[in-house]
């Protein structure tokens, strides 16, 4: 009888601009994908759901998310909670029901992450995203925008390393090759280096290429204690570690600007948990909401020393058949961010890419069975690292 | 039949933001000065101000003048503006860190400026400023 804790099923909506359907219809979509894809589960299982979303009742009319959805998929009247966590929020929801498993509350949960953002006009939405910093030091009389804000990181971080825009505009060219291959990514079209330095400038350095889209999108994960795991699925995949952290909403109380702390500890935490370091993990989702913080990540997850990340995406490492293939499945970058929903999106893509599951031209070859997901929320406010493993 | 609805319920959003236990911060910029707060038991020096030491969670606090002179750690320049902004021209934004108070930063607009000038390193000053309506703020203005 072990004790670990197993992902059972996952699914996925596709991502993009979802007018057609509101949160518990594309929420549904994820749902059902998830339930239907283990032969063996049932919607009954699941004992307790954490729904992530960042902007209930703000980017979207709903402002009880979790209870709606549950009404909706008949879930009633099992337990149920928001959770959130900025642009973390879904992988957060993960850690909250892989506590309640491994405490023995319950023996199957799930994750749940949505959000419609594109139910309000564009700018507003850049309003919104701003302000989560400081509202009253920060935004009330600076108006940063999140691309401003991880502009700040990427200024310095090419000030310090020699990092370039060109190296930015590379790691749009990767996400973008996999977005073309993944059917639920919203951006589905190649680029070039190009095409994306001669994007227009949102917020200096970042222009339109280097930074995620505002778009629709919902994810789900199952997850049960580990007899109940085998059980339920024919090929569990085990979650081996985790770690979190937070730093400063103030940046001006960040002691450094070129990498995230709160990323830093949490991957250290969850590497430590599953007994592995950098080297063993055959592929990952890092958290690539502008092409400077994947860049930045790579760092800060130990694929290479501070400041190396731009040698890892100029030789090519971070795609199919390189060292640390990064963001498969098109990162935020070209598959979305649709913010509740990434964390738990990056959970279902590993766990495909784990069992191999995913289309030949972006699969990962898994030679050591481990699998990374690294969620910031903020510029690091928040930050959730999980390592899968088969 | 529409393919979505269009909401009819407005509202609008303004704070009140209780500023009571830092007041003095606020009262002496808008005299055009600028301070800080600094512990009495640990001597941690805190920007923004908070009436509680983030160091070692004293209330005994007590404010000093802030020089501020600082050098730049790292910049943007917003040119997509956020709603509440779109009456501004594209603004640049600096984190940097005071030279007379090591580790204690501020983040502000930097202005009088051209953005191609802007860099890591380069020193600026920053100076408290009012506005027609409002309370007061500062700004960072290169030396
Ligand atoms: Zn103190």
């Amino acid at each position: 009888m072990g004790n670990r804790v197993g992902v059972v099923a996952s699914g996925q909506a596709e991502f993009g601009i979802r007018s057609e359907v509101d949160v518990r219809e594309i929420a549904a979509e994820s749902f059902v994908e998830a339930i239907g894809s283990e032969g063996n589960l049932d919607r009954g299982d699941i004992e307790f759901a954490s729904v992530g979303s960042h902007g209930a009742g703000v980017y979207f009319e709903e402002c009880l998310p979790a209870p709606l959805i549950c009404e909706y998929l008949g879930l009633n009247p099992i337990g149920a909670q928001r959770v959130e966590a900025a642009c973390a929020t879904g992988m957060s929801a993960v850690h909250v029901i892989y506590a309640l498993i491994k405490s023995g509350y319950i023996d199957v949960g799930m994750a749940l992450g949505v959000e419609k953002m594109t139910e309000v006009p564009t700018l507003d939405m850049v309003d919104f995203i701003g302000r989560p910093g400081s509202y009253l030091w920060e935004f009330e009389s600076f108006g940063p925008t999140f691309p401003g804000y991880y502009g700040i990181y990427a200024t310095a971080h090419m000030d310090r390393f020699g990092t370039t825009e060109e190296d930015y505009a590379r790691v749009a060219v990767k996400n973008h090759k996999y977005g073309s291959m993944n059917d639920k990514a919203f951006l589905d079209k190649e680029i070039d280096v190009e095409t994306a330095l001669n994007s227009d400038m949102i917020a200096y350095p970042h222009r339109l290429y280097f930074c995620c889209p505002i778009n629709d999108g919902s994810a789900c994960v199952v997850m049960a204690s580990e007899d109940k795991a085998r059980e339920l699925s024919e090929d569990p995949v085990w979650i081996g570690g985790l770690g979190s952290g937070t730093s400063s909403v103030n940046l001006s109380n960040r002691g450094s600007f070129v990498g995230i702390e709160s990323a830093q500890v949490a991957a250290r935490q969850a590497y430590d948990m599953a007994g592995i370091g950098p080297e063993d993990i055959d592929v990952s989702c890092l958290h690539d909401s502008f092409t400077s913080a994947e860049i930045m990540a790579y760092e800060d997850v130990g694929f290479c020393e501070k400041g190396g990340g731009k040698e890892l995406i100029r030789e090519g490492q971070t795609y199919v058949g390189g060292d640390y293939p990064v963001n498969l499945c098109g990162g935020l970058k070209a598959k979305g961010h649709p913010i509740g929903a990434t964390g738990v999106s990056m959970i279902h893509e590993l766990n495909k890419q784990l069992k191999g599951e995913v289309k030949s031209s972006r699969q990962a070859s898994i030679d050591n069975g481990y699998a990374l997901a690294h969620n910031v929320g903020g510029t690091g406010h928040y930050a959730y690292v999980t390592v899968l493993e088969r | 039949m529409p393919k979505s609805i269009t909401d009819i319920r407005e509202i609008c959003l303004k704070y009140e933001i209780p500023v009571e236990q830092i007041k003095t911060f606020w009262e002496e910029l808008e005299d055009g000065r600028l301070v800080t707060s600094k512990c009495s038991d640990c001597d941690n020096v805190m920007f923004p101000p908070q009436s509680y030491c983030q160091n070692c969670l004293s209330k005994d606090i007590k404010w000093i003048g802030l020089e501020g002179e600082a050098v730049v750690k790292g910049f943007t320049h917003i040119c997509v503006l956020p709603t509440t902004f779109s009456g501004e021209e594209p603004y640049t934004i600096v984190v940097a860190e005071f030279k007379k108070h090591p580790g204690v930063r501020a983040f502000a607009w930097l202005e009088g400026i051209d953005k191609e000038d802007v860099e890591v390193g380069m020193d600026v000053k920053l100076t408290p400023k009012q506005r027609e309506e409002g309370p007061p703020y500062y700004v960072y203005k290169p030396v």
